[in-house]
């Protein structure tokens, strides 16, 4: 049911993002700067991540919740202000250092590559906002308490929520900045990353 | 659509997004708390408990719980059962001949709940249970109920109509409770394939469970119910994954049930279940698809066996519900010898001599096929059965000798009201 209600939701966005768009070219008839119809962006992105702890088991001081984490995308961005791409990366969620006994002392980590659908908005000139849902492969790897074990499960009900600015260098290259808040429905885990970008137009 | 309105629309889809995915409410159970009544009150002995059980009229509280009612006290608790999915869970006691009664009503579909106190006074009943006259001459329960938290605000009154049918009683009828007991998505008190939930379903009128087997990574049966750990079934914590990526130690140490018990082992549920209850029949059910049978069988014999030599009358089944479950089955030695119950068709029960032949409800009562079953010496079982107007034809029409269900009390109702 959920996903349903997920599906028609971004439905709607889509519906009504894109009835209310106008192309580049009829926002700015006297502008004198040439604007390509449509391109596409690749941009690379590496900062600092943050997890929301929230776990019920694990007392939070024994938790490391900052990471350093990476991201890459692409997206097409037509000539109106609704752009599309895909979105992956790599990020720790969380490390736990527990004594559990004097036998056992337990090291645990998860990391995750989420792989997003990016919808993408340009609000003001080089502001964006986006919403992205998406899946997401979470690895789990525990040590210090009997054999050491790697796992991993995949998560089908992700979203992203991101806030850019990118200040063009040139015709061909970007820099900015990415806020972004990622939610993984398996696991119910919620962070935050502030990453450094750098895109270039293909 | 305007400018501003459509990031309006957007941030109330990103707020229906977060809502969507918080985790559900959890209904708290009513507890009459440390100034309870029953702290003053001497415990029944079983007999007495026995003069309560039957049906009951409902005078009082009919609005809710419908005409009719079955009282039936197991283990620990006196359940009061009602057609459409409300229940009761009492405990009680006596003081002065007067039965003292408290506990909780719920509704099994939602989150609907509330308090019961309630009492038979020492002439209409108390004295007659105390005897532990068989046949009582009238049995008045009068009280209330509440329709939310501890507060009690509406009358309620139970008039005693009959004894349960003898012929019932005498009848082996199984009320199997789903995932030991209950699931953990219908809000109740403990966790779904954990020993408390073992020991908490008898209050719901199961007579048997059915439990979800999972091997661990160092080859430990343990119960368990969906392929990985989540937040569904578990408390967050450092782990998550396929369960059987990790060894019982590390299941020991860092999971927990969502209501903080420890996913138990096999061998630890069933020495419960004989030590600690009076549950008959036990199936076990292999959630995986890799050989499991060899890990299992010795487990099941040395709890047979345990439960014979304490004079219990136990039955432990392995479940066969795929053709691999069976290829797996049919390579252990003796395998006809060994109790179990095969969901697959009537042709497949006799290959492997199953003492139990389980379809899906949805197949209908089939009593043709059951009938060639019963005259095969074998029993039949239908899973998994929760609503409430389908419990009643399967009891009313099939032959079925039990049936797995979410929703114990609705299947004891409905067998209980039977005249024969």
């Amino acid at each position: 049911m959920r996903k349903i209600v997920l599906t028609a939701m971004l439905c709607l966005i889509i519906f009504f993002a894109t009835r209310a768009q106008k192309p580049d070219s009829l926002l700015h008839p006297a502008s004198s700067i040439p604007h390509p119809k449509s391109h596409y962006t690749l941009a690379v992105g590496a900062g600092w991540s943050h997890y929301f702890a929230n776990m019920d088991l694990v007392p939070a001081r024994n938790v490391q919740k900052d990471f350093i984490g990476a991201s890459f995308r692409f997206m097409w961005e037509p000539e109106y202000r609704l752009s599309l791409g895909l979105e992956t990366g790599f990020y720790r969620i969380f490390r736990v250092d527990s004594t559990l006994t004097s036998e056992y002392q337990m090291k645990s980590r998860m990391n995750v590559v989420p792989l997003f659908l990016v919808i993408r908005m340009r609000i003001v000139d080089n502001f964006y906002l986006s919403l992205a849902p998406g899946l997401a492969i979470q690895y789990t790897k525990i040590t210090g308490i009997g054999p050491d074990i790697s796992s991993y499960q995949f998560s089908f009900s992700n979203f992203e929520a991101a806030a850019s600015y990118f200040y063009p260098l040139s015709k061909l290259f970007l820099v900015g900045g990415e806020a972004r808040l990622m939610y993984f429905g398996k696991t119910n885990d919620l962070m935050m990353s502030l990453n450094a970008v750098f895109a270039i137009k293909l | 659509m305007g400018f501003m309105s459509r990031y309006l629309f957007s941030l109330l889809c990103l707020g229906l997004l977060m809502a969507g995915c918080n985790k559900p409410k959890e209904v708290a159970v009513p507890s009459a708390g440390p100034n309870s009544i029953l702290k003053e009150t001497s415990p029944l002995s079983i007999v007495s408990r026995n003069t309560m059980d039957g049906i009951y009229k409902v005078t009082s509280g009919n609005e809710l719980f419908g005409d009719k009612v079955v009282i039936k006290w197991s283990r620990l608790k006196m359940t009061v059962m009602c057609s459409d999915g409300h229940y009761f869970v009492l405990d009680a006691g006596q003081l002065d001949s007067v039965i003292m009664m408290q506990g909780y009503w719920r509704y099994c579909y939602n989150d609907r709940t509330g308090a019961v106190s309630a009492y038979i006074a020492r002439e209409e009943g108390g004295r007659d249970i105390m005897k532990a006259n068989p046949h009582p001459q009238e049995i008045i329960i009068r009280g209330g109920y509440g329709s939310s938290g501890n507060e009690i605000n509406n009358a309620l009154e139970f008039v005693y109509l009959r004894p349960v049918s003898q012929a019932v009683l005498d009848k082996h009828y199984s009320i199997l409770a789903h995932r030991s007991g209950g699931r953990t998505s219908d809000h109740l008190p403990v966790s779904e394939n954990s020993i408390d939930m073992i020991n908490f379903t008898e209050g719901l009128g199961s007579t048997g469970i059915e439990i979800d087997v999972q091997l661990t990574s160092d080859g430990v049966p343990v119960l368990y119910h969906d392929a990985d750990l989540n937040i569904r079934l578990t408390q967050k914590g450092p782990l998550s994954g396929p369960i059987k990526d990790f060894t019982y130690t590390q299941l020991f140490f860092l999971v927990r049930l969502i209501h903080g018990e420890r996913i138990p082992r096999l061998k630890d549920a069933l020495m419960f279940v004989i030590d600690s209850t009076l549950l008959t029949d036990v199936y076990l059910d292999m959630k995986e698809k890799v050989p499991t049978m060899s890990a299992v069988i010795p487990i099941q014999q040395e709890m047979l066996q345990r439960a014979k030599d304490k004079g219990r009358q136990l039955n432990i089944y392995i479940g066969l519900a795929s053709q691999d479950a069976i290829d797996d089955f049919m390579n252990q030695p003796g395998y006809k010898d060994i109790p179990s119950l095969c969901e697959l068709s009537t042709d497949d029960v006799v290959r492997v001599n199953s003492i139990v032949w389980s379809p899906r409800w949805t197949e209908g009562t089939q009593n043709e096929l059951v009938a060639q079953m019963h005259n095969q010496g074998r029993i039949a079982w239908t899973w998994t059965l929760d609503d409430a107007d389908w419990i009643r034809q399967f009891i009313s029409d099939g032959q079925f000798d039990g049936i797995l269900t979410n929703y114990p009390f609705i299947v004891g109702y409905y067998h209980y009201m039977r005249e024969n």
